[in-house]
């Protein structure tokens, strides 16, 4: 899933916080430390993170466009894609 | 310096016989007389410039309003009086009260009429009695009524120690100012939390318990709401409910559980804030990169396309660190597994 991370017009910097709750996880800004969770693990959740607790408590950040597809699927679509590399 | 003119010594000075002396003394008399005369208008100083009304705002709080003035810089009040008058009319020709002559910089006026507009305006007088002109005048409007706070959208039960509720007030005459919030905690003493304009509120309670909100409005004239025309409202901070992690780091997620149902007991394995870290602008390769893949893999990527900006994330690399956060096209995204 693929999420804007830009609230209030400041970029938030996402990251894991190092909790799970049932498996799935939390995810933190490193901006406030405020926890958000995948609105898609709440009943009429749809796509976004969900602010759960501290300072953005209730807000959301929008999911945008992305698929899940093989390399093969998107190369073939796609042929000039850039691709993450890591080392 | 003493500009009267030494006539008294023409006496001693012209020693003559009493008989010359009649005629003489006639001329000295008249002479003397004339001197005078010239001398009154010579020594009365003239009173200076007129002294300088400070602004008035354009509403005055209450039924009272205290006008003050100095002179122009440079200018001393010296021994000058004052005369200070205030008139419904702006140019003083009807209703005009008077201070009478104070040495005093400053005047009240008091028992006005709340909505009444007054204009005021001063002059000095020396003690040889020259007056200054009039100052130029100022106006003010009373205004006596307080405006009314109220404290809207506020939950009966909290489900966090942050919420937030709607501060709002309404005034007749000058309008609202600001809003002054102050919250009791159990019937303890209140205490001011803050000032703030209408609007949302958040609130960040450091415990549970029932807490007190009492919003006091001030006007632009600066009348305050009467702590007894103050509507109290109370709520019900829930107590905290905080976990720790592995790093001793306390969190507090009393909003995610009593909020959003994320039951305490299913929060596990709290690494550290820091220990999974994201992938902050990664490094991107293109067709003819050593390290691009082959165009037949089927392994299992994330992929977005913003525009001209198209680029995929292998989901075997986002495993380890759970989320990407890049800028494609300008905007600004993070890529979760």
């Amino acid at each position: 899933m693929v999420y804007n991370r830009v609230l209030d017009g400041e970029t938030l910097t996402i990251a894991a916080s190092g909790w799970t709750w049932h498996q799935i996880f939390v995810l933190q800004d490193y901006e406030t430390g405020s926890l958000w969770f995948p609105g898609l693990s709440f009943p009429g959740g749809t796509d976004f993170l969900l602010c759960v607790a501290g300072p953005h408590q209730g807000r959301k950040l929008w999911a945008r466009d992305s698929a899940r597809v093989t390399w093969k699927g998107w190369h073939s679509f796609y042929p000039n894609s850039l691709i993450m590399h890591t080392k | 310096m003493d500009r009267r003119p030494p006539s008294p010594k023409l006496f001693s000075a012209v020693p003559a016989p009493p008989v010359m002396l009649l005629p003489l003394l006639l001329i000295v008399f008249l002479l003397a007389g004339c001197s005078d005369d010239d001398a009154v208008v010579e020594v009365i100083p003239p009173a200076g410039p007129a002294p300088v009304l400070a602004a008035e705002p354009e509403f005055s709080p209450g039924l009272s309003n205290t006008v003050s003035w100095s002179l122009p810089e440079g200018e001393k009040a010296g021994d000058l009086e004052f005369l200070v008058q205030r008139s419904g009319d702006p140019l003083f020709d009807a209703e005009v009260v008077e201070s009478g002559w104070i040495a005093e910089s400053s005047f009240e006026f008091t028992g006005l009429e709340h909505a009444s507009t007054h204009h005021f305006r001063v002059r000095g007088r020396n003690p040889q009695g020259a007056k200054t002109e009039w100052s130029s005048s100022q106006a003010s409007t009373q205004d006596a009524v307080p405006p009314v706070a109220a404290l809207t959208e506020m939950k009966a039960e909290q489900t966090s120690l942050l919420f937030t509720f709607e501060l709002s007030a309404t005034d007749q005459d000058s309008g609202v100012e600001e809003i002054e919030l102050w919250f009791g905690l159990e019937g303890a003493e209140a205490e001011l939390y803050g000032v703030f304009p209408p609007g949302q509120v958040s609130f960040q309670a450091t415990g549970g318990g029932i807490h007190e909100f009492i919003p006091l409005a001030v006007d632009v004239a600066g009348n305050r709401q009467d702590l007894a025309a103050a509507t109290v409202q109370e709520t019900i901070v829930p107590e905290p409910i905080i976990i720790t992690d592995r790093r001793g780091e306390d969190f507090d997620i009393t909003a995610a559980v009593l909020e959003y149902r994320m039951g305490e007991t299913f929060w596990e394995f709290g690494l550290g804030r820091y220990t999974i870290r994201p992938i902050i602008d990664p490094l991107m390769v293109g067709p003819g990169h050593h390290a691009y893949p082959d165009e037949n893999a089927i392994t299992p990527i994330l992929g977005v396309k913003y525009d001209d900006d198209i680029r995929a994330y292998k989901i075997g690399d986002m495993m380890n660190r759970e989320v990407v956060d890049d800028v494609v096209n300008g905007i600004p995204i993070a890529v979760c597994y």
